[in-house]
């Protein structure tokens, strides 16, 4: 049998963060009913697309704040999974949960006996102002007793969030944030740059107060490069440009996106890729719940991949991994091999100091990682 | 043969660009029934798109239309199409030597303009019947009566009788064309002289090679007769003589009077420069038609692939829009920072900007252009001169004597609370206030002699930006003048960019150099290393900016729903860097080149 995985996406939250520009609704209490019974027949509607031909390998429930809605929502979710999929024993099952919200002792037992068995926290920064500025929800106060109460629950699989790169954030603060990120004892850590998006209160913000945000990307590098050396002297590897994880915890669910392998996404914006197609559900919160109502699907476009795109995804997927690109992988996939096709390619990265060829493998230099769209568009054909 | 003459009328529609002359061309074609409405595209003058989106027409068409007028009889009409810009005057003067009136064409609400009067001078100078014609009475702003009043007034032209029209709805067109056989005088040519046709245009056909349209002022031309150009003197035997009707329509003769085309297996369009004289071989004219002359570039740029394997579709591109264009003029040049590419040589401004946007969409060329520049007059210490039209072929200041730049007599028509802000703007190109006088209590016309490299340098959209659009331009090259001008240079990355240097009156280096340095500053994206941008003059650094280095450039995070959304800006990034020139290390976007040209006054 085939493996593939689920994402399944939850669009609420409390209060939307200022640099936020994920599809989530702020208090929508009046859509969460609707909504669930919306996903709920979405995914049923797909038993006969996976039945008998694949297995599930790994389920992520990601947001907004998925532990923003009645935990009860969340437990008939992973219920209407496994009844109508066949889940792997082994399977990983994430959540997405903040300091905000349901995250007492009693809850995180709900979801672990759900089948959680992987939670993803978003603390973002260890700093009570930072987390003022940004618009977060919470304190580090509420964020320690969430992942108490976490790991008193059982989990033994936590990822916590951090976000860096704001204009005028300070490295000391941050520093203090990777350390008290790593005395937790966490399993996996993501660690993000942070991207100011048009239609985002903040990039609202620094428009109004004429910051060049390209201005903040030198002290954005020294964060990264702290970051990646602290995260690694307390043996958390980083496997991906923004990722950290104890050997043997690195989010299988992830990989997966990154190692361009198959997937199906429930819920409002949600994204799949099945059978070399790319296809995503619509944005419009109405439209999903009359279109699912109406037609058990609600997709609004469908790209189908020719090789050449394939090969293009496979290989700046790749090159997002600590591995990057292995030419065994790439030969099994495409028939050809990585270091002959993209010879001129690879010679230019390679003296640019941008990219490291190895015997087995191609990957990103430290530098290639402060550079990765300039040097994975050299791989693109067009 | 007189009697021929007699119903035959040759003239040429004159207007300020946008006053409705294509327009009403269409409506005398349809009118006479030459085509009919139905199978008439608007404005079938103007056949390319470009001219039909600007709204000018920068190629000549010619049309003979036959019209039964009230008096019973069938006259002929002969519609010669002018070109509707400056840069054309010499083309525009052809036309009108071609033919014994003009029909101005005014609009109705906006009254006379610069170019107005521009037209209606050479008309006279070429002692033409001119015929005023309102145009756009539909529109609610229109005053027709005192725009009559401005043409007594300013043009001293008699208004009684003036065709009041509506090119758009067709209105009182037939006014139109009473007045064209009442008011313009027939030819009076003598059939049975030697062979005098002046030549007022020329297009290349691949077929037939060049097509020359003629205005026989005597004698007669036929197929098998050999020919003679008086200028160029070379010789030719005639092909096939005929009409422009819908299309090109073969005759066995074209006599005194008429206007018509050859062709006698023409290669070379050069060999048919617009002005010269057509005689025969045998029985030769003794003295051609006035008027002649050789029209010289006055607007150099240099022309490059941004790509540079495409240098030999640029070669055929320019190879192939030369056939139908004489005047442009292109010779093969290197640059050390762009590699190969053509210094192409225009008449004017419009010129340059009609040719490279002509390469850019009919042949999908992408280019780049470099800095514009006028002829100068370098006076070398040995007292010999060389003419510059290039600054990377300058010579080294020591060698310099002294230096002339072309100087322009410029007439600008303008609503008169922009007489102050437009005499600071001429101030400041160093212009020369020759005069001022009013057309009527709201618009004013002011002379200036402006030096035309303070006109190339964006000039007109200063003047349009100030009046809110409402000034017109109109220009004429005067003489040559002794000038204290320097060569400013652009450095990136601490290498010269040939492309950007300029030639620059001195006192406007230092404030232009500044400014160009902070334009390419927003232009130029921030890449991996920092870029010093410099302006200087011989080795001194005049000004100074810098495009702060790009730390990163990297999507953080990248899930399942990212994934598609990441190759589109990937793919797009690579678009907009294959459009980039590479200089040196430094990606160079197309707009930069550009930007030096726009100074935002």
């Amino acid at each position: 049998m085939k493996k593939i995985s689920l994402y399944v996406h939850i669009p609420f939250c409390k209060k939307k963060c200022l640099y936020c520009d994920f599809v989530s609704f702020e208090n929508d209490h009046k859509n969460i009913a609707p909504y669930f019974s919306a996903l709920y027949k979405e995914i049923k509607a797909y038993k006969t697309i996976l039945y008998e031909e694949y297995t599930i390998d790994t389920v992520f429930i990601g947001g907004g704040t998925p532990n923003f809605v009645e935990v009860e929502y969340i437990e008939k979710l992973m219920k209407v999974i496994f009844d109508t999929f066949e889940v792997d024993v082994n399977a990983e099952i994430s959540m997405e949960v903040n300091p905000c919200c349901r995250s007492g002792r009693e809850d995180f037992i709900r979801y672990k006996k759900a089948g959680i068995n992987r939670l993803s926290i978003g603390l973002q920064s260890a700093s009570d102002d930072m987390l003022k500025q940004i618009g977060r929800q919470h304190s580090l106060l509420d964020f320690e007793n969430t992942f108490q109460a976490a790991r008193e629950a059982g989990f033994a699989n936590i990822n916590i969030d951090l976000i860096f790169g704001f204009y005028n954030q300070d490295i000391n603060e941050f520093r203090e944030s990777v350390r008290y990120v790593i005395q937790t004892g966490c399993e996996h850590v993501s660690c993000y740059s942070l991207k100011v998006e048009e239609d985002t209160p903040l990039y609202e913000q620094y428009m109004d107060e004429g910051i060049d945000i390209g201005d903040a990307d030198y002290e954005d590098r020294q964060m990264y490069s702290l970051a990646c050396q602290m995260l690694e002297h307390y043996g958390y590897k980083q496997y991906e440009l923004s990722n950290y994880a104890k050997e043997g915890y690195e989010c299988r669910h992830n990989l997966n996106y990154w190692d361009t392998k198959e997937y199906i996404g429930f819920g409002l914006a949600a994204h799949s890729y099945k059978d070399n197609a790319r296809f995503y559900n619509t944005s419009d919160m109405e439209e999903y719940l009359q279109e699912i109502d109406t037609n058990n699907s609600a997709i609004e476009d469908i790209e189908q991949l020719d090789k050449a795109k394939q090969e293009e995804e496979f290989i700046i997927m790749a090159l997002r991994k600590a591995d990057g690109i292995e030419y065994g992988e790439f030969k099994r996939r495409f028939g050809e091999d990585f270091l002959i096709k993209y010879s001129k390619e690879v010679n230019y990265l390679s003296e640019s100091e941008l990219l490291i060829v190895d015997s087995s493998n191609a990957y990103l230099s430290a530098e290639g990682k402060n550079f990765a769209n300039i040097t994975m568009m050299e791989f693109i054909s067009k | 043969m007189a009697d021929i003459q007699n119903r035959i009328r040759n003239f040429s529609i004159i207007a300020h660009i946008d006053h409705g002359k294509s327009t009403l061309a269409d409506r005398l074609i349809e009118a006479t029934g030459l085509i009919s409405q139905r199978d008439m595209v608007n404005q079938i003058l103007d056949t390319m798109e470009l001219e039909r989106e600007r709204g000018i027409t920068i190629k000549l068409q010619t049309v003979r239309l036959t019209y039964r007028a009230k008096d019973g009889c069938e006259y002929y009409l002969n519609l010669i199409d002018t070109p509707g810009h400056v840069d054309f005057t010499y083309e525009v003067s052809r036309s009108l030597a071609a033919c014994e009136g003009a029909v101005l064409v005014v609009d109705a609400s906006q009254g006379v303009e610069a170019q107005t009067m521009a037209n209606v001078y050479l008309a006279l100078e070429n002692n033409l019947e001119i015929v005023p014609v309102l145009n756009k009475i539909d529109l609610p702003s229109a005053e027709p009566e005192r725009v009559l009043k401005e043409i007594e007034e300013v043009i001293g032209l008699d208004t009684e009788n003036t065709p009041l029209v509506s090119a758009k709805e067709g209105k009182n067109i037939e006014d139109v064309l009473e007045a064209v056989v009442t008011r313009i005088p027939a030819p009076k040519g003598d059939a049975s002289s030697p062979l005098k046709a002046l030549i007022f245009d020329s297009y290349y056909d691949s077929y037939r090679g060049v097509i020359v349209s003629i205005r026989v002022v005597d004698g007669q031309v036929k197929a098998k007769d050999r020919i003679k150009m008086m200028a160029t003197g070379k010789c030719f035997e005639v092909d096939e003589v005929g009409l422009f009707l819908n299309g090109l329509h073969p005759t066995n003769t074209l006599c005194a009077g008429e206007v018509g085309y050859l062709t006698a297996s023409i290669k070379n369009i050069g060999d048919t420069a617009v002005g010269d004289t057509v005689t025969h071989e045998k029985n030769a004219a003794v003295t051609p038609l006035p008027g002649y002359k050789k029209v010289n570039s006055m607007v150099y740029c240099g022309i490059y692939p941004i790509d540079g394997a495409r240098y030999d579709d640029l070669k055929d591109a320019l190879g192939k829009l030369n056939l139908n264009d004489a005047s442009l003029l292109y010779q093969p040049e290197t640059s050390a920072v762009l590699g190969f590419g053509f210094r192409c040589g225009f008449l004017g401004l419009l010129h340059m900007e009609i040719i490279q946007q002509r390469l850019e969409r009919e042949f999908k060329l992408d280019i780049v252009a470099t800095v514009p520049s006028v002829v100068y007059h370098v006076i070398l210490t040995d007292g010999t001169m060389i003419d510059v039209d290039n600054p990377t072929n300058m010579p080294a200041a020591v060698r310099i004597d002294y230096m002339e730049e072309p100087i322009a007599s410029a007439t600008m028509m303008l609503p008169v609370e922009y007489v102050g802000s437009i005499m600071e703007l001429c101030q400041s190109r160093r212009g020369i206030y020759l005069g001022m006088h009013y057309m009527d209590e709201t618009r004013v016309v002011l002379d200036y002699e402006l030096p035309l490299n303070e006109i190339i340098y964006d000039f007109f959209d200063a003047l349009k930006s100030r009046t809110k659009g409402y000034a017109s331009l109109d220009y004429q090259i005067k003489n040559y003048r002794k000038s204290d001008l320097v060569k400013l240079d652009i450095l990136l990355n601490g290498e010269i960019v040939d492309a950007l240097s300029f030639i620059v009156h001195k006192e406007k280096a230092y404030e232009r150099g500044r400014k160009i340095a902070e334009k390419l500053k927003n232009e130029i994206p921030r890449q991996m290393f920092e870029i010093p941008i410099q302006a200087a003059i011989g080795g001194k650094i005049i000004a100074r900016e810098t495009v702060k280095a790009m730390r990163k450039d990297v999507l953080s995070k990248c899930y399942g729903g990212d994934i598609s959304r990441k190759r589109k800006l990937l793919e797009k990034q690579k678009e907009g860097k294959k459009k980039m020139r590479q200089i040196g290390k430094v990606q160079v976007p197309q707009e930069a080149f550009l930007s030096v040209l726009k100074l935002d006054e």
